[in-house]
C-alpha cells in the first residue's frame, strides 16, 4: 500500500488506529480533548 | 392507586452511521470491540452488490459499554470519513388499562 | 459506456492529513486497456489490485506518482494514465465507469491538479486505470 507525497511528518500508524481485518482500514476515535469539548458543549446546552 | 413508573432502561444498542463501502461486519466487530463486549453486530448489505449500506447496529452487553462506544466514536472516523453513533431507544411497552365498566 | 466527467465540485480546502484518517482507495491497473466493468459485477473485483491510503484532496498527479512507484513499466516518459472511477449502479448488481482524467508521465496535463474531491468520488469507489506506453500509436479507445 502507498500514501501520497504530502504525507504527515508522523507515520500513519502513529496518528491513527488500523484494523487487522483486511482490507486494512484506518480509524480514529475522538481524542480526550475532543471528548472533553463534546461534554462541555452538552453541559452548555443543558444549562 | 399510585402508578408505579419503571425507569426507562438505558440502551445497550447503538446505531452507527456514515460507514463507507469498504467497511465490513468484521471491521465493525473489531473496531467496536475496543469499547466493550459485543453481543450482536448487524451490518446490512446492499442486496445487489453485497457491500455495506452505510450503517450498522451494535448491541453491547451493558449500557455502560454502549455509552463508552458513543463517547469515543460519535464524531470519530473510519476509513477517512467521520461517523455517527447514537443510542437506539426502544419504545416503552404500552401500559394496558383495564376497561372501565 | 463510460461518460466523460467534467469538474463536478468546486475547489475544496486542503485536508489536514494529520487529523483526518486516510481512506482506502482500491486501484486496478491494466496495460493498454481498461478492465471490463463486468469484472466489478456484484461487488467482485479484477485481479492486480493496488491499495492506496490517501485523502480526498489527493490529486491525479499524486496518484499517478504512487502507481509509478509500484509499476516500473509505467515510469517511461510519455506513458499515459487514463483514470476511470468505478461505482455501483443504484439498485443493480452492475457498476458504472466515469472517466475522471488523464495524466502523462514526464509531461504536464490539465488534470494533474484535479483531486478526488473534485470528482463524484465517494469513499469505497474504485479507480480503474488504463496505462498506455508511449510507443503505442493507437491509443485504446476512450469509451468501452
Amino acid at each position: 500500500s502507498k500514501t501520497p507525497e504530502r504525507i504527515p511528518t508522523k507515520s500513519l500508524d502513529e496518528l491513527f488506529r488500523k484494523t487487522k481485518t483486511t482490507p486494512t482500514l484506518y480509524w480514529s476515535p475522538l481524542s480526550t480533548e475532543q471528548i472533553a469539548e463534546k461534554e462541555d458543549q452538552r453541559r452548555k446546552h443543558l444549562a | 392507586r399510585k402508578k408505579e413508573r419503571t425507569p426507562t432502561p438505558k440502551p445497550c444498542r447503538i446505531h452507527v452511521g456514515r460507514l463507507t463501502r469498504n467497511v465490513t461486519k468484521e471491521h465493525v466487530q473489531e473496531i467496536f470491540s475496543d469499547f466493550g463486549t459485543i453481543k450482536e453486530v448487524d451490518v446490512p448489505l446492499d442486496r445487489f452488490n453485497k457491500l455495506c449500506k452505510g450503517f450498522s447496529y451494535i448491541e453491547y452487553t451493558t449500557p455502560e459499554e454502549a455509552e463508552n462506544a458513543m463517547k469515543h466514536m460519535d464524531g470519530g472516523q473510519i476509513d477517512g470519513q467521520e461517523i455517527t453513533c447514537a443510542p437506539v431507544l426502544m419504545p416503552r411497552p404500552a401500559v394496558r388499562r383495564s376497561p372501565i365498566r | 459506456m463510460a461518460a466523460v466527467e467534467s469538474l463536478v465540485k468546486v475547489e475544496e480546502k486542503p485536508v489536514n492529513r494529520e487529523k483526518t484518517c486516510p481512506l482506502l482507495l482500491r486501484v486496478f491497473c491494466a496495460m493498454g486497456h481498461h478492465n471490463s466493468l463486468n469484472e466489478y459485477f456484484r461487488g467482485t473485483v479484477p485481479g492486480n489490485e493496488l491499495q492506496i491510503y490517501t485523502w480526498m484532496d489527493a490529486t491525479l498527479r499524486e496518484l499517478t506518482g504512487l502507481i509509478k512507484e509500484v509499476n516500473i513499466e509505467s515510469r517511461v516518459r510519455g506513458t499515459t494514465f487514463d483514470f476511470v472511477l468505478v461505482t455501483p449502479e443504484y439498485n443493480s448488481p452492475r457498476f458504472n465507469g466515469f472517466e475522471i482524467g488523464t495524466t502523462v508521465a514526464g509531461n504536464r496535463s490539465t488534470d494533474d491538479t484535479k483531486t478526488l474531491g473534485n470528482t463524484r468520488f465517494t469513499i469505497g469507489d474504485y479507480l480503474d486505470v488504463c496505462i498506455t506506453p508511449p510507443d503505442r500509436f493507437i491509443r485504446r479507445p476512450m469509451r468501452y
